[in-house]
């Protein structure tokens, strides 16, 4: 019998599991971490204190891990991302709401962050329900974007001010320009979650630029509206860090946010990152 | 020496205190409740087991309470407003980001929230900090300077997002 129980954050996602010890991990508990991952889309595991080789292998049950295109992995382990804020910096990594690179032809299935240097307070990180933020449109609505196609890209995320210098190797975490940055791909506004057969909301304001077949313009309004009500606080919860927490999240059914309200105080997370499908 | 122990919630705003018995608040208790009410814009103060007098004897510390004009307020008290949604009750009291009473000449200075009976999961309450808002911090594309112009309030409240608490 298990020894996993769960909490949830709040009543739109999110929930904290205790009783896992990811270290010695049995088929029945991944069992029941996977089952809990797409019922809350986000799960929060804490006092994990773990090589990142466990954080590794935990994510390949999951899948195969992703090698990040341009955020530069650890030179011994690419698919390992270190997410390091020195006290003090003020770039910050991952602000802003988004879903994990759907600038991709298969945008991530999930990822798994660990947080090893957290402080005292500040660094949350948010997660916004996606099936909630598509159930709650009106019939009318739905009906429109059904249909719909949107163009995602990362010129804008990692071409804008304050990126530029990441490229030249100085800052905590460095980038390495690819011509993929330029690259649009095409998904559906509302996507079939391939596990739960969910449909939920797929365009975020990091990486989503226009409907496919509209104009920046044209696509503007309709596009911001859908910016702020898939965040409503209504869907969402918030995961305040501690040394050794584990967060995991399906970023084909939540959008997540790094809040940027510590600069006094270092932050150091490890992620790795699973591959997903194309959304249909 | 007070025994009462701060926490931020955030680095933005919020901080819960411990230590403190509502019901017996010395003025020296009550002066670090107010001056971390002003540093943190909302301040938490868990397991407090208080009938409501002692709810309004603590608001009244403040300032003048007041009674809402549309809202009803309790028939023996009608400065204590019941929010009560029960199970199953689709509408919301206060959902949707605002600042109470700004349709006042006087919008109310603050307001004290009492939780009686509370879902197991759900139903938080959001702060978001409005010196942030004014104010150039990174992360934030605010420009350096913004000139305070006179606004007319609306129904349709500012929405601030992202959430900076």
């Amino acid at each position: 019998m298990s020894k996993i129980a769960l909490t949830p954050l709040t009543g739109s996602c999110g929930a904290e599991l205790s009783g896992v010890d990811l270290g010695h991990l049995s088929d029945e508990d991944f069992a029941q971490i996977h089952q809990a991952w797409l019922d809350y889309g986000a799960v929060f595991i804490r006092d994990q204190d773990i090589e990142l080789e466990t954080l590794v292998a935990f994510g390949k049950r999951f899948g195969n891990l992703e090698v990040h295109p341009i955020v530069d992995g650890l030179s011994d382990a690419p698919e390992i991302t270190r997410v390091l804020k020195p006290a003090g910096e003020s770039a910050s990594f991952g602000t802003g709401w988004h879903s994990d690179n759907t600038f991709f032809e298969k945008p991530s299935m999930g990822s798994v962050l660990y947080g090893k240097a957290i402080p005292p307070y500040g660094g949350d990180t948010l997660f916004a329900n996606q099936y909630r933020a598509y159930e709650t449109l009106s019939d009318g609505l739905k009906h429109t974007l059904d249909g719909m196609m949107a163009v995602h890209s990362a010129s804008h995320a990692y071409t804008v001010a304050g990126t530029q210098e990441k490229y030249d190797k100085k800052t905590a975490i460095t980038y390495t320009w690819s011509d993929s940055i330029m690259d649009e791909v095409i998904h559906p506004v509302v996507r079939t979650h391939p596990e739960t057969g969910r449909k939920a909301l797929f365009v975020n304001d990091m990486f989503t630029l226009r409907f496919d077949g509209m104009s920046k313009e044209d696509s503007q309004p309709l596009l911001q509206y859908l910016f702020h009500h898939c965040v409503k606080p209504d869907f969402c919860c918030r995961f305040r860090w501690s040394e050794n927490a584990v967060a995991l999240w399906d970023n084909r059914a939540v959008q997540h946010y790094a809040t940027d309200d510590y600069q006094a105080f270092e932050r150091l997370m490890y992620r790795v990152t699973i591959e997903g499908d194309k959304p249909a | 020496m007070s025994k009462i122990a701060l926490t931020p919630l955030t680095g933005s705003c919020g901080a819960e205190l411990s230590g403190v018995d509502l019901a017996h608040l010395s003025d020296e208790d009550f002066a670090q409740i107010h001056q971390a009410w002003l540093d943190y814009g909302a301040v938490f103060i868990r397991d407090q087991d208080i009938e409501l007098e002692t709810l309004v004897a603590f608001g009244k510390r403040f300032g003048n309470l007041e009674v809402h004009p549309i809202v009803d307020g309790l028939s023996d008290a009608p400065e204590i407003t019941r929010v009560l949604k029960p199970a199953g009750e689709s509408a919301s009291f206060g959902t949707g980001w605002h600042s109470d009473n700004t349709f006042f000449e006087k919008p109310s200075m603050g307001s004290v929230l009492y939780g009686k009976t509370i879902p197991p999961y759900g139903g938080d309450t959001l702060f978001a900090n409005q010196y942030r808002a004014f104010i150039p911090s990174a992360g934030f594309s605010m420009p350096a300077v913004i000139k305070p112009v006179k606004t007319v309030a609306a129904p349709l409240l500012l929405a601030l997002w992202p959430p900076m608490c």
